[in-house]
């Protein structure tokens, strides 16, 4: 996928090398522009070979004393995009297909809302699933300019655990606590031959 | 250019058919179905996709499969032998040196690189050697633990029994 260099940028056309290489496609919607290609070589190629214009937007953008408060109102109160009913759309439909997509549990809090959007167009459906997104750029898109503790920057810890009698037992943190559901569904597996897919773990699943 | 097909991977001979820029990490990954081996930055930046050529680590997201088609690969998979897996796993394990795990293959590969030219590194060299791998866990002092387990220095880790409960 090609991306805008900043936010709220919108696409305005591409310079064209895509012919020379057999078997790319360059598939645009609206502002957004995607390559396929036969391999990864091949789409590297293109895409550093293809020369894009982008349109910067008129809207001014929010700087760093003012990220907050931007990001708050607008995700809060929205700017105010129509928003549907989709047992309505249900309803209405003369046709409806239901399917359930899952992706990778990730075993921190999400960095990103777990959301999807199901487009479907001439026959086909294209589901699209976040990532880390604001106005559809990446926030961090390269680890060379994202800044991570790395081992030279974790200084030695000493870790404590206290037993507290006088309290009931509380959360160790997440190392242990991720294994546990797979460990007994797995158990549960083991003794009736049946899997359990979602939590909690009942009977009625059986 | 031209094509690869055939690599040299955790002592086999193996059949493939790829352009020679690809990258190693996919050629492994999707050709040889050897998913150990973890896609993270794609820029050599966080050492996921660590892997040794020849006995050295390399960032296999970044290295063009026709650079080492002729050279000995070694990936996670390739650490065990004959059902024992290889000390620094061992360590690992008893370390409890990893959170979700997914740079896990990576920091046992580079851990592995660093033991194999000093055997006995010190804390420091340790951390200048892994700084350049990401845990975005931040498991970072049970890895240092591990490493120093392997290399005989350490028969625990540092967190064990240091301080009795109150």
């Amino acid at each position: 996928m090609v991306r805008p260099p900043k936010v709220n940028m919108t696409f305005d056309s591409e310079g064209s090398a895509v012919a020379e290489v057999k078997g790319i496609q360059l598939v645009r919607d609206g502002n957004f522009l995607g390559l396929a290609a036969p391999d990864q070589p091949n789409a590297i190629r293109v895409a550093k070979t293809t020369t894009m214009r982008w349109k910067t937007s008129s809207e001014p953008q929010p700087d760093n004393a003012t990220l907050f408060d931007y990001f708050r109102k607008n995700a809060r109160e929205g700017r105010g995009r129509p928003v549907g009913s989709v047992a309505d759309g249900f309803a209405a439909a003369d046709k409806t297909h239901e399917q359930t997509y899952t992706v990778a549990y990730i075993a921190h809090a999400p960095l990103e809302p777990r959301a999807a959007i199901a487009e479907f167009v001439d026959n086909k459906l294209t589901v699209w699933t976040g990532t880390q997104l604001a106005n559809g750029t990446i926030l961090n898109p390269r680890f060379k300019n994202y800044r991570l503790p790395r081992f030279s920057d974790v200084p030695p810890i000493e870790v404590v655990l206290v037993n507290r009698k006088d309290l009931p037992s509380a959360g160790a943190g997440e190392t242990p606590i991720v294994g546990l559901a797979p460990a007994v569904s797995n158990a549960i597996f083991a003794a009736t031959g049946k899997r359990l897919r979602s939590l909690p773990l009942a009977p009625n699943g059986l | 250019m031209g094509n690869v097909t055939s690599l040299t991977v955790n002592g086999k001979k193996l059949t493939v058919n790829v352009d020679s820029q690809t990258s190693l990490l996919s050629v492994l990954r999707n050709d040889l179905d050897l998913t150990g081996t973890k896609y993270g930055c794609g820029e050599a930046q966080c050492g996921a996709c660590t892997v040794l050529v020849e006995g050295q680590q390399m960032r296999s997201c970044v290295t063009p499969v026709g650079r080492v088609a002729n050279k000995q690969i070694i990936t996670i998979e390739g650490l065990e032998k004959d059902g024992q897996l290889h000390r620094v796993q061992e360590a690992f394990l008893k370390a409890d040196a990893m959170q979700c795990g997914y740079c896990t293959p990576g920091m046992i590969m580079s851990s592995v690189a660093l033991l194999t030219k000093n055997s006995q590194p010190t804390r420091e060299q340790i951390v200048q050697h892994m700084d350049r791998n990401v845990c975005r866990c931040g498991a970072y002092l049970r890895i240092i633990a591990a490493i120093q387990m392997a290399s005989g220095q350490k028969e625990g880790a540092p967190w064990c029994g240091r301080r009795k409960s109150t």
